[in-house]
């Protein structure tokens, strides 16, 4: 396969000063990822400690073989939400292997809120589940919660995505063949009481494990009867008498060493096959895309630079590269996968997303996942491009990607605005995984955009009424929206509720991609049914 | 079949074609009639146009060393990939605009000599800015279009007379 050369000058003033203030960026993220992951802080940690438990992530480091990657989703959930009194939401998921296979973990951090759930811990929780669903893997949850958060019960309890969702799901995914394993290392109260008793196998631990439906202060308000917790429901009780659980442990690392070997009688059925090469570095440095990436989010940048540094020896054997040039289309490998890479290089016209709708078909026809590089700001607009039908062939393109069958993956690398978010495999179109640059952006159109379009709705009005705007007053009516806009734009935004799976630093993106492309291959890929499409 | 190798600095592309036990191999131009037999693994007998070579063949790390009359020769099969197209950047089409839009800044006037990668105009369309530079040395012979006007889909922005 052919070479991408890079024209990157790596000692220009411009590569240097974007390098510096990317490098900016990636220290902002990291230090804030390193926030979320102190969970309930140093106070909490130290109590739960006491309590002879191991903290979530010490417990996931364990399940996992030695030396495997853990791909954790949405480590910055509830970021700059509810006081930020819930880091990670309280609860840590992720992708990680176990004996060789792709597992994905639930674990509840009990030093947030006691683990109990806010409106983005179920969020979260539910996300996981997705994936675990999507992707055919099996689900481990390591239970430690309260259950509810009740001061936001309006939000967690009775909605169709709530807290009665996680056994539904359950129930769904016990009928689509997909192990369950519920690892009971604190409270497990209430409707989390479900969590152990709906899953295939349920491991719970001696004193700190209990599982009822109402604890001892709800028993003694609703009949009178005192009960400790443990002789409520804890490990004996369930082991024992009443069959709640399966396995008694005698403490964490007891649970974590039973469950791996629940986890090794499980008898997947093997991964669908892809014909794989083996890895390989890009040629160009990963760490160059700092310097790619225009300071100004306003610059346009060569996205072919971007693919260099992400695909297997910098190999890409681009499609269609004389037509609807805002969109390279191409073949490549990532960690040895092959992938059909989709990626923006301006706007969408007519041509490029008849392009897209092309190439994607193609991969569905061979079987390649997708990766989508999004950096879009929109469909192109105006009387000749509408006059040319720019309205059917974006519609093309999104009905292709909605079709897709293979599996999906989009990186917000830049901007993604409007229907250009659609077409490139926006969450909605249900990519397995969806991550962000910390330079991204992501709304409905751009700030400025819309502070002009609702100005201009607003002049109408009053002009009807014979008024009209003294500049004073549009810059009082354009200045809010565009702040709101640039608020609601941010990636920190956007990931704290849990619009995408996450915000990586732009050098992992070939491993997460690499790693998201091995989970997927654990379900099978259907045959694909395309639809119509406007001609 | 097209094989490529790699020997010294250069690449050499022979065409080789089979027909029965002959093998018909050209190379620049010049096709020569080959027979060859595997004496022993690795170890071939080769009948080039009446003259007859022995050489023995070793692959390692995917480079071939041949040893014919006590000399070693290495070389290095080259994969048949597409051609490079094109090679330079700098071409007329960087000066006209990559979209429909507004013209929010003009850097030169006529007369301006200019550097390759100079700003001469920024052009605003669908939340982005678009950048033109010069694609060469020179000077600015006519400048088309003035700040707060609009500008369509591949129109000049400036003309400038190449240096020489």
């Amino acid at each position: 396969m052919d070479v991408l050369e890079s024209k990157i000058d790596t000692s220009s003033e411009e590569y240097k000063k974007n390098y510096e203030k990317y490098e900016q960026l990636v220290d902002h993220l990291k230090s804030k990822i390193s926030w979320a992951m102190k969970g309930g802080g140093d106070e909490r940690i130290e109590l739960h400690k006491s309590r002879g438990k191991m903290l979530a992530r010490d417990r996931i480091d364990a399940l996992l073989d030695p030396g495997t990657p853990f791909m954790e989703f949405n480590s910055l959930a509830a970021y700059g939400l509810y006081d930020d009194n819930a880091p990670a939401a309280g609860i840590v998921t992720g992708i990680g292997i176990v004996h060789g296979r792709e597992i994905v973990v639930v674990a509840n951090d009990a030093t947030v809120k006691g683990g109990t759930y806010y409106p983005m811990t179920v969020k979260k929780h539910l996300r996981a589940q997705t994936i675990a669903l999507n992707n055919n893997l099996p689900c481990i949850y390591l239970v430690d919660s309260g259950g509810a958060f009740l001061p936001m019960q309006d939000e967690v309890f009775p909605d169709r995505e709530h807290f009665g969702r996680i056994f539904f799901n359950q129930a769904r995914m016990a009928s689509k063949g997909i192990p369950q394993i519920a690892v009971v290392m604190g409270m497990c109260t209430a409707g989390g009481a479900y969590i152990p008793a709906m899953s295939d196998e349920a491991v719970i631990v001696k004193d700190t494990g209990t599982i009822f439906l109402g604890g001892p202060p709800l028993v003694k308000a609703a009949t009178g009867e005192e009960v400790s917790a443990e002789e409520l429901g804890g490990a004996d009780v369930h082991c024992r008498e009443s069959g709640v659980a399966d396995h008694y442990a005698e403490d964490d690392e007891d649970a974590i060493g039973i469950t791996r070997n629940i986890i090794e009688n499980l008898n997947r059925p093997e991964k669908t096959s892809l014909e794989v090469k083996k890895p390989e570095e890009p040629l160009y440095d990963p760490e160059e895309i700092y310097g790619i990436i225009p300071e100004n989010p306003q610059q346009p940048f060569e996205v072919r630079e971007v693919i260099a540094r992400i695909v297997d020896g910098s190999r890409f054997h681009e499609f269609k590269k004389l037509y609807g040039e805002t969109l390279v289309c191409g073949f490549a490998h990532i960690m040895g996968y092959p992938v059909g890479i989709l990626a923006n290089n301006g706007v969408i016209f007519s041509e490029s997303a008849l392009k897209g709708a092309h190439f994607i078909e193609l991969c569905c026809q061979r079987r390649i996942p997708l990766v989508f590089l999004q950096n879009i700001t929109g469909f192109m607009v105006g009387k000749k491009y509408e006059a040319g039908g720019i309205a059917k062939d974006g519609a093309k393109m999104v009905t292709a990607v909605a079709n897709a069958q293979v599996p999906k993956f989009t990186v917000m690398i830049g901007g993604s605005y409007g229907a250009g978010n659609y077409g490139m495999c926006g969450r909605a179109y249900e990519p397995r995984q969806l991550w962000m640059w910390p330079n991204a952006r992501i709304s409905v159109m751009g700030g400025e955009q819309a502070a002009r379009v609702l100005l201009t709705v607003k002049r109408d009005q009053l002009w009807r009424k014979g008024k009209e705007l003294s500049e004073e007053e549009e810059e009082e009516i354009t200045e809010p929206i565009t702040e709101k806009y640039e608020k609601e734009g941010n990636p920190y935004y956007s990931t704290a509720r849990i619009w995408d799976d996450g915000v990586i630093d732009p050098i992992d993106t070939r491993m997460v991609l690499g790693l998201g492309i091995s989970a997927s291959l654990n379900a099978p890929i259907p045959e694909w049914k395309p639809s119509m499409y406007r001609m | 079949m097209i094989l490529k190798y790699e020997y010294g600095d250069n690449t050499y592309r022979v065409e080789v074609e089979r027909d029965g036990e002959k093998y018909y191999v050209t190379y620049d131009g010049n096709t020569y009639t080959v027979t060859a037999a595997e004496v022993d693994e690795g170890f071939l007998s080769i009948d080039l146009g009446g003259r007859e070579i022995k050489c023995v063949v070793s692959e390692s790390n995917g480079d071939k060393y041949l040893f014919i009359d006590g000399e070693v020769f290495e070389v290095t099969p080259v994969e048949l990939t597409g051609r490079k197209k094109g090679g330079g950047t700098e071409s007329e089409k960087d000066l006209r605009s990559p979209i429909s839009g507004n013209v929010v800044k003009v850097d030169v006037e006529e007369g301006d000599e200019v550097e390759a990668g100079d700003v001469v105009m920024v052009i605003e369309a669908m939340k982005m800015e678009y950048i033109i530079k010069a694609p060469w040395n020179g000077v600015v012979d006519e400048v088309h279009y003035e700040e707060g006007e609009q500008i369509d889909i591949g129109q000049e922005t400036v003309n400038i007379i190449k240096e020489d």
